[in-house]
């Protein structure tokens, strides 16, 4: 088996994790990371992209508020490459309660939000899609994140100062050594081996499957997996953060993110943080909703749906499947004193917002534990790729291309030049969904019609695998893209995705591709989390025959 | 607007075949439709049936049996109601359209051919351009697949691996030409009408010939030429000293251009008006016959009277079957019933691309043993319009690789019917003594 040591061994490849690898590192620590997929597989890869002012929370969490607009400041010093400072309105549509406005305000003032209220008029200048029967608007400082960029930004940072980070290396079993945890064994994906890593502290910040990890020790954490979807449609309709002024409920915020917006999202207990559907009445919710602050939303083209699973953490199950009452501040469990196994924490619960103060407070508490008195220093030092000290502008891409030479586009829709993926292939990733993480490959209209192709063909050129393996490549990609696909296909975007079954089966005959009977550690969880997104296909149509079963 | 005989709405495969049949027939023709069709992002092959049942693993190899067992096997399906005469009816005709405008393509329903695709997969193919026929001798002897640096269209060395992996023989080479790396963007169609310029072609071809010895034949990516597409071919072969064949690209398809020129110049010159840009929004009706269709213009609809119509607005991705969140399927241009999976839930499969292909993609407009569109209790809904292509039920076209198959036969039939040509159902008319058959027959 092969060995790995360290002072601090992280699970989870998320925003937490990357976040207290860099402040482990940092700090001088021996450190190592372990992530079963790449990273941002979990819920970081799949979030709203809100950079949250606090104002969601002021009125029923003040101490995430609070936590919320600290964080805000220092991310938008250290990692201004990933933000676009879009600002946020919240909203009060003719469908809410006016006198809701002045809780807002006041809980904002309390939490030390700024905020300001400005006139519908002015509202609708700043936002002219906007329902114009809206009642009050307040502006205040969110945001809309990247948070793939930053995790690969953090991770970055981590490896600058020593940290190495595994991916595809799941962990299995946790090494309980004399009632302390000595490390665990990971299962090397890619090489189909297993791996020892050793560590004087664990920490596991494995988002929604923490529960998992600590059971691994014999420890019982109890998280909700609580499932929120959202929708991408293909337009920015909005160039501000909008979030519905109102207590927070289901498909209450619009978030502009690159060249299209997502409106999000919903709670929902789901029993398994890795296998949910996306169902169709969530789909239909959040439209409606989406058509309430901005009129003509549901005639919008939607590109695709997706889910997160929150890590919610509750000392004891919720009632019933509502879980928006489970508090969004974050937790640090200390093994030793509360279970009796030394050398494991677990960080759970929080927002992406607030990983990096997550971070901070693990590895003070790691620090305490091996004796190091070194302070934080994350929130001083700024992230790789931030030299240009200026905010992420929606048209850099665009601007990046267009001037001097212009770039070879791999994918028109996002802007993804040929320099991009290859970096990406190049930097070691599995699958083309691994390239998409880093570089937007196919997240816009057509969903990898093109760029799919191009990508494998890319993969082809540089890698020169097993041609069956650039092929299960391709196909692993499609199905990826299709999982997300299914729930919003109608109108514009079915007949997109008959383009690309145009292009793959009438052009390509791609479905006869030999994959040699290769699987990637991806394919059955594409095709799980397309089955239970299909809405019930659920019999089977028997194989071929020309007959029609419809009428 | 002056009252046509017939008038055919969608200017894709069908709706060209429709109005080659009419006109053929001696009927004044007009062609209206909302854009281009299909003919411009498919590979530019006739397929006429490549798998039968659509997700069986081995390819058709000779289409004329399996068409002709599909009357009995598959009643529902487009082929069914036009039976194999009238199958190669209408490949002779499209045959004899094309080449008189110097087009040419080879093959018979007797034996699909296995053409490169590019992925390096092969594709059974009915009909294929002169320019592509060397394609189909990849299973003999080596082949290079070439391609140009600089260019995101087209893997040569993915193409080639794939080759390989089927036991056949396949290198690559990518070719470094100064003219095509610097023109950006580069879609196919910008690359070939790059090569019509004859400096461009030499610098090709300077490229190319050092790599043609001991090769038998050489793959390109189809951007052959535009207008001067012919003697491009003829230069490039002429130089390098071995045959020369085109692989398809991603869309925008070269061949798909030249394909809907040439019959654009074939329908024109029988005085055949194909107007881009007219969409058909309205149906006005007098009972059981339709009077004339409305386009949209931009202060009135439009109303184009005609003795019959072909409707040939394509499926899903033609924009003639619109599809809503509701589950409701419809047919946008005349508001014909549509066959089509009751509800969302049973319209597309969690596997993309499982063998069976997603229900929705067989929905459409079902029609009567003379092509014309029938109620969901079967009753004729107007004596005077005729249905062809995409547009119609019981087939997914893509899987079963027949999509100019059925075009070109339901087109070719309707647009003689709407000109008064009675046809039997289930039989064709045409002689076989003229289908173009071998390779070079048409050159
Ligand atoms: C729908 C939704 C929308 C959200 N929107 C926002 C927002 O707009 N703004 C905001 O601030 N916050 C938002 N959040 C919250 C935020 O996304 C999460 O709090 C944050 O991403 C959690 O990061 P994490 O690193 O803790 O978890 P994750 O990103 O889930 O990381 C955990 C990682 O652990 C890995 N792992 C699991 N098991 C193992 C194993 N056995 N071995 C190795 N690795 C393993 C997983 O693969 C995963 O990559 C949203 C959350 C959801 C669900």
């Amino acid at each position: 088996m092969r060995r790995i040591s360290a002072d601090v061994l992280v699970i989870g490849g998320g925003a937490t994790g990357t976040g207290v690898a860099r402040d482990a590192a940092m700090r001088g620590l021996w450190t190592v990371l372990l992530e079963r997929r790449d990273l941002n597989h979990g819920t970081t890869g799949r979030n709203h992209g809100l950079l949250h002012s606090g104002g969601r929370y002021a009125v029923k969490d003040p101490v995430s508020a609070r936590e919320c607009i600290e964080e805000n400041r220092i991310l938008r010093r250290i990692m201004p490459h990933c933000i676009e400072d879009t600002g946020g309105l919240f909203v009060v549509t003719s469908s809410d309660d006016p006198a809701y406005g002045d809780r807002f305000k006041a809980a904002c003032d309390a939490c030390g939000i700024p905020c300001e209220e400005i006139t519908p008029a002015g509202a609708l200048r700043r936002e002219p899609r906007l329902d114009p029967r809206l009642r009050r608007a307040f502006s205040v400082p969110d945001g809309a994140a990247d948070p793939f960029v930053a995790t690969l930004a953090t991770a970055e940072s981590a490896r600058a100062h020593g940290a190495r980070i595994y991916r595809y290396h799941e962990v299995t079993r946790v090494v309980l050594r004399g009632g302390r945890v000595s490390g665990v064994v990971a299962r090397d994906l890619v090489n189909d081996e297993e791996v020892l890593v050793e560590a004087a502290i664990t920490v596991n910040a494995a988002g929604a499957w923490a529960g998992r990890i600590a059971a691994l020790a014999g420890c019982e954490v109890k998280i909700v997996p609580a499932k929120g979807v959202m929708v991408a449609l293909n337009h920015r309709l909005v160039n501000t953060v909008v979030n519905r002024c109102k207590p927070p409920g289901d498909g209450d915020i619009l978030v502009p993110v690159g060249q299209v917006c997502v409106i999000g999202t919903t709670s929902y207990e789901v029993p398994d943080p890795e296998n949910y559907g996306i169902e169709a009445w969530e789909v239909a919710l959040l439209l409606d909703e989406g058509e309430k602050l901005v009129p003509g939303f549901k005639a919008a083209r939607a590109l695709r749906a997706w889910a997160g699973v929150r890590p919610l953490y509750s000392g004891e199950a919720t009632a019933g499947g509502a879980t928006r009452e489970v508090s969004r501040t974050f937790t640090l469990l200390d093994h030793e004193t509360r279970d009796g196994v030394a050398g494991l924490l677990t960080i759970t619960g929080g927002k992406w917002t607030t990983f990096r103060q997550m971070a901070q407070v693990t590895v003070d508490a790691v620090c305490q534990k091996l004796g190091v008195a070194r302070p934080c220093r994350t929130h001083l030092e700024p992230l790789p790729g931030s030299e240009r000290r200026d905010y992420h502008r929606v048209g850099a891409p665009l601007r990046a291309v267009e001037g001097g030479r212009q770039a070879e586009l791999v994918c028109e829709c996002e802007l993804v030049t040929r320099d991009q993926v290859e970096t990406a292939i190049d930097a070691g990733a599995v699958t083309l969904d691994d390239v998409r993480r880093s570089t937007r490959l196919g997240m816009g209209p057509c969903q990898a019609g093109f760029c799919g192709y191009r990508a494998a063909g890319l993969l082809h050129e540089r890698r020169q695998p097993a041609v069956q393996e650039a092929n299960l490549a391709l196909r692993d990609f499609l199905q990826e893209r299709w999982k997300g696909l299914l729930p919003v296909l109608w109108g514009r975007q079915l007949r997109q995705a008959r383009l690309d079954e145009l292009i793959y089966l009438g052009i390509m005959n791609a479905e006869r591709l030999d994959t040699g009977g290769r699987k990637s550690p991806l394919t059955d969880f594409y095709l799980q989390q397309a089955e239970s997104s299909a809405h019930g296909v659920e019999q089977p149509l028997t194989g071929g025959g020309g007959q029609e079963r419809h009428g | 607007m002056a009252s046509q005989d017939v008038v055919v709405v969608g200017a894709g495969p069908a709706g060209l075949a429709a109005a080659l049949g009419a006109a053929e027939a001696g009927a004044r023709v007009a062609v209206l439709a909302g854009g281009v069709g299909t003919t411009h992002l498919a590979a530019g092959t006739v397929d006429v049936l490549g798998y039968w049942p659509p997700g069986a693993a081995d390819p058709v190899k000779r289409p004329r049996e399996i068409v002709a067992r599909l009357v009995e096997e598959a009643p529902g399906h487009p082929y069914a109601l036009v039976g194999v005469a009238g199958v190669e009816e209408a490949l002779n005709a499209f045959g004899r359209a094309v080449a008189a405008q110097g087009l040419a393509y080879e093959g018979s329903l007797d034996a699909n051919q296995m053409l490169p695709t590019p992925a390096g997969a092969l594709k059974p193919t009915c009909l294929v351009p002169r320019a592509m026929a060397a394609g189909a001798a990849v299973a003999e002897g080596r082949t290079l697949i070439a391609g140009f640096a600089g260019t995101q269209d087209f893997y040569p060395g993915f193409v080639a691996a794939n080759l390989r992996a089927q036991g056949l023989d396949a290198g690559h080479v990518w070719l470094d030409v100064a003219a095509v790396r610097a023109r950006r963007p580069q879609t196919a169609v910008v690359l070939a009408s790059l090569l019509d310029d004859p400096a461009v072609l030499n610098e090709v071809i300077r490229a190319v010939r050092p790599h043609a010895s001991g090769v038998d034949r050489i793959g390109l990516p189809a951007v052959l030429g535009f207008r001067r597409h012919p003697e491009v071919v003829v230069r490039l072969e002429e130089a390098v000293g071995v045959p020369v064949f085109e692989v398809p690209t991603l869309p925008p398809s070269v061949p798909g251009f030249r394909l809907f020129e040439a019959l654009r110049r074939h329908l024109a010159a029988r005085r055949v008006r194909i107007t881009i840009g007219a969409e058909v929004v309205q149906a006005f009706a007098d009972g059981d016959r339709l009077v004339a269709v409305g386009t949209a213009t931009a202060s009135r609809v439009q109303r184009h009277p005609a003795a019959a119509f072909v409707l040939a607005t394509g499926g899903i991705l033609g924009g003639g079957i619109v599809t809503r969140p509701d589950g409701s399927v419809a047919e946008v241009a005349l508001g014909l019933p549509v066959s089509a999976p009751a509800a969302r839930e049973g319209w597309l499969r969690p596997q993309l691309m499982h063998p069976d292909g997603h229900p929705i993609y067989r929905a459409g407009v079902r029609v009567d043993g003379r092509l014309r569109p029938v109620t969901g209790e079967g009753q004729v809904v107007y004596g005077n319009v005729y249905a062809a292509g995409a547009v119609l039920a019981g087939t997914d076209l893509w899987r079963e690789k027949s999509h100019e198959g059925v075009s070109l036969a339901t087109g070719y039939r309707a647009g003689r019917a709407a000109a008064g040509k009675s046809v039997e159902p289930g039989s064709g008319e045409g002689s076989r003594a003229d289908l173009p058959t071998g390779r070079g027959g048409h050159g």
